[in-house]
């Protein structure tokens, strides 16, 4: 085994370790379910809703987890790199949905059909690409099992032929209720330290 | 060259390893250390599983050594202790790394 390699899985270990407490699985969860209510009601302030936790994530990670765990920054040159693969799938993302909106015309008309009968598995899929490659940079594997997730409950909900806002509304409640268990693990594991700092020593 | 003084050759690289680095306690600091950017005390002590005390000794001497940084600093209005690698630490690290990698290849004869 490479050094190298020795330190990724530190690195790895150390970021899941980080990221145990279930806060960016009930903001991910948060925001599918914000989409499914959003396209069930047609009503796009669940929309807003769903994303608004995003702007919340750092205080409430300041307020929870580091008094539990501790503060750490991790460096920037990992976080550019996931920056950039989500950035890309994005990009992809609206890609797709510009294309279904704005351009039906710019592409052949069984190209277009499919896109509108299939275009939620095929946001489910790039959201699932982002998961996996989250988890592949960051070592939080159970990112992995909501890829698949995420592609199984999209792909059964169109084959059983369920209401679209059904099973996003689903893939959604997956996801937040593990948050919520981490989360809830998490406040049962660490109770919240008072004192950081260095002992002077004897 | 007689086996001894052969010996004694391949041997030669265990006295570039740095003592202060090589005890466990600290290689473990210095690992976590040179994974991130900074960290706070409580977060050094969760991961390593050390006691406040054996920390709180074990990052005076790294710091005594120039391999890190201490600071009180303000997260959020919240009060910290913070923890960086230094450039020397950095630096110290990556030659123990080294280092450590050459006895290894010296002793199981693996020269790349």
């Amino acid at each position: 085994m490479s050094q190298e390699q020795d330190f990724k899985k530190l690195r790895q270990k150390t970021y899941a370790s980080y990221h145990q407490d279930g806060l960016i699985d009930m903001i991910i969860g948060w925001a599918i379910l914000g989409f499914g209510i959003n396209m069930a009601l047609d009503n796009s302030v669940f929309l807003f809703l769903g994303w608004l936790p995003i702007i919340l994530y750092v205080p409430i990670k300041n307020r929870f987890t580091v008094p539990r765990i501790g503060y750490v920054k991790f460096s920037s040159t990992n976080s550019l790199i996931l920056g950039i693969v989500l950035a890309v799938l994005l990009v992809l993302l609206l890609g797709i949905f510009i294309l279904l909106i704005v351009g039906p015309d710019l592409v052949p008309p069984q190209i277009s059909e499919w896109f509108r009968n299939y275009y939620l598995l095929l946001f489910a899929s790039i959201l699932g690409l982002g998961f996996a490659a989250a988890a592949y940079a960051t070592g939080i594997t159970r990112f992995y099992a909501y890829a698949v997730t995420l592609v199984f409950v999209f792909a059964a909900g169109i084959w059983l032929e369920v209401p679209e806002p059904v099973y996003v509304i689903i893939a959604g409640l997956l996801i937040e209720v593990v948050g919520v268990m981490l989360m809830v693990r998490f406040l049962r594991r660490y109770p919240k330290s008072n004192e950081d700092g260095l002992n002077e020593p004897e | 060259m007689n086996q001894s003084e052969s010996s004694n050759q391949e041997l030669q690289p265990i006295t570039n390893i740095d003592p202060l680095i090589h005890a466990p306690t600290r290689l473990k600091i210095m690992a976590y250390l040179s994974i991130v950017e900074s960290a706070d005390f409580t977060f050094l002590m969760n991961q390593t599983g050390l006691t406040r005390g054996n920390l709180s000794v074990n990052l005076r001497k790294l710091e005594d050594a120039g391999y890190i940084s201490i600071k009180k600093v303000f997260v959020d209005r919240i009060p910290r202790t913070l923890i960086r690698l230094t450039g020397e630490g950095r630096l110290a690290i990556q030659t123990y790394r080294e280092n450590m990698q050459q006895v290894l290849n010296e002793l199981l004869g693996d020269k790349e």
